[in-house]
């Protein structure tokens, strides 16, 4: 059943993407970029129960890196995205050493900080990061196939699709493997995890950095697409954004985190059109998830057989 | 205190003695402020629960230590991997390792789970969930078994079930068990030691503490 679900929501996204005028091809990949970053914050928030709201350091870490080595090394996609999703890696790395010397709201707290910090730096230092004004210009990345290249919006829009599935994946298998099962077991109680004999720091940074990988691929995705990347994407609010994105689609679910990436993004686009409030309304969508649906849409949707 | 290995310890005393604060310092979940524990002739002071775990110590707690939002299966299937360096693998379904599988429902079925393997442990009855603490407690074939309070809540019916349970094992377990049923203490014990603000106050067999004057002060009160 789930299969058959996910085909048709992949077959949805696709139709649109090639029925649908070009701009609304740019919503929908922005929404997919959304999507893998969105996914990956679900690693620590949904399936370890670690609440960050810094998540877009390492996505910004991911884009400023790639956008680097395609500015002044190689327009190659595959270097640019190695580098970037190590770059997110390297960053977690750091990063998670200080952050998980906490735990629930202090978890929040210190991440929160951590990537203001990585906004700070990618701010003022204005020999790499370009400052205020970022790093422009950024070409349209090589994929190596010498009759593909992806200066066209459609073909960008295959390879942001393939991205996510990509990711999705990865994410199915490893929430299915034992290293998955301990993530969940230290969500549900580490203090019994720890008695059964797991190294539940140890978990929790390994989960930490592969989460931070996963946000510097989506900022790849993201400084390709739109070859220009600013301080914006680390800032606290698109890692706000992100977390609502996850709770709103519904943390701990391998689809939430999609749905609720592409239902903002989509929204946002459009209500962004009508109305300077659409912060607003995001807002009240929020309470409204909270209050209804706390467990996010695709949880109300697939309502699990036994208790309820 | 020092116990032999494969002693049966009650540890008794009234509330408030420091039961649970003395088996939080032996599992690792408490820093002593001064002391040490020495676990199997090792010094394991500055060890975290998850190494005195590998080296052969397994414990229960006062109030219900599991997975509530887990299946059984899923909870056996996280305490029999725990020693086991697949623990890390990320690339493979859990599922995929028939040694693990097979030990898994090798336990459902000798603690009688196997009916209500896929009912999550918060939808389990009390004295189920505390039956399914001491099956994963033993699951790794600890050295040393922590018991707080195995009984607390029980019926008769379901107590004396438990006892069974916890005679079980032979001598390549001891066990350390705190209670407040005497008579359960009594039928499980060679030994007891008195706990009382934060002091042991006697230890011996049942008749040496029994008839020892600071007990009977504790429990019926001074002349």
């Amino acid at each position: 059943m789930r299969a058959v679900g996910a085909a048709i929501a992949i077959a949805l996204v696709v139709i649109a993407g090639v029925a649908l005028p070009p701009y609304y091809e740019e919503v929908l990949v922005d929404g997919l970029i959304n999507a893998v970053f969105a996914v990956s914050l679900n690693l620590l928030l949904g399936y370890t129960g670690l609440p960050s709201l810094g998540h877009a350091a390492y996505f910004a870490s991911g884009a400023y890196a790639a956008g680097l080595v395609s500015l002044h090394v190689t327009h190659s996609f595959w270097i640019g995205a190695l580098s970037g999703t190590a770059a997110g890696a390297i960053l977690g790395a750091i990063f998670g050493v200080v952050a998980l010397r906490t735990k629930g709201a202090y978890f929040l707290m210190i991440t929160l900080a951590l990537g203001q910090i990585a906004w700070a730096v990618a701010y003022s230092w204005r020999d790499v990061t370009g400052g205020d004004d970022g790093l422009r210009g950024i070409p349209a990345p090589d994929i190596g196939l010498s009759i593909v290249h992806l200066d066209g919006p459609r073909l960008y829009f295959v390879l942001t699709l393939i991205a996510l599935v990509a990711t999705l994946a990865a994410t199915r298998l490893l929430v299915g493997s034992p290293f998955g099962r301990t993530l969940r077991g230290i969500k549900d109680n580490s203090v019994r995890m720890g008695a059964l004999g797991y190294n539940v720091w140890l978990h929790r940074y390994l989960a930490f950095v592969m989460a931070s990988a996963g946000a510097g691929f989506a900022g790849v995705l993201f400084v390709y697409h739109k070859g220009f990347v600013s301080p914006d994407v680390a800032h606290v609010v698109t890692s706000a954004q992100a977390m609502l994105m996850v709770i709103l689609g519904g943390a701990g679910t391998l689809w939430g985190p999609v749905a609720g990436a592409m239902t903002i993004t989509v929204l946002g686009n459009f209500a962004s059109t009508y109305t300077l409030h659409w912060t607003l309304i995001l807002g009240l969508l929020y309470i409204g998830v909270v209050l209804i649906a706390p467990t996010g849409i695709i949880s109300v949707l697939a309502r699990p057989k036994g208790s309820r | 205190m020092t116990m032999q290995a494969g002693e049966r310890r009650a540890l008794l005393g009234p509330n408030g003695s420091g039961k649970t604060t003395l088996f939080n310092m032996i599992g690792g979940q408490t820093k002593p402020t001064s002391g040490k524990i020495f676990l199997f002739g090792n010094n394991a002071t500055d060890d975290p629960p998850h190494r005195r775990a590998h080296s052969g110590l397994s414990r229960t707690f006062q109030i219900t230590s599991l997975f509530p939002n887990l299946s059984v299966v899923e909870n056996i299937h996280l305490a029999v991997m725990a020693p086991s360096p697949i623990r890390y693998a990320p690339h493979r379904a859990a599922e995929s390792y028939p040694g693990i599988m097979r030990e898994v429902e090798e336990l459902l079925a000798d603690w009688r789970f196997a009916g209500s393997r896929e009912r999550l442990v918060r939808d389990l009855s009390y004295g189920d969930q505390r039956k399914l603490e001491i099956a994963m407690a033993l699951a790794h074939r600890p050295r040393l078994l922590l018991l707080d309070e195995p009984t607390a809540g029980l019926s008769a019916a379901e107590t004396s079930d438990l006892i069974e349970v916890i005679k079980a094992p032979g001598p390549e377990v001891s066990i350390l068990m705190i209670e407040h049923d005497v008579d359960v203490a009594l039928d499980v014990a060679d030994r007891i030691s008195i706990l009382d603000r934060g002091r042991i106050v006697a230890e011996g067999t049942a008749i040496e503490v029994r008839s020892n004057q600071a007990v009977q002060a504790i429990y019926f009160g001074g002349s």
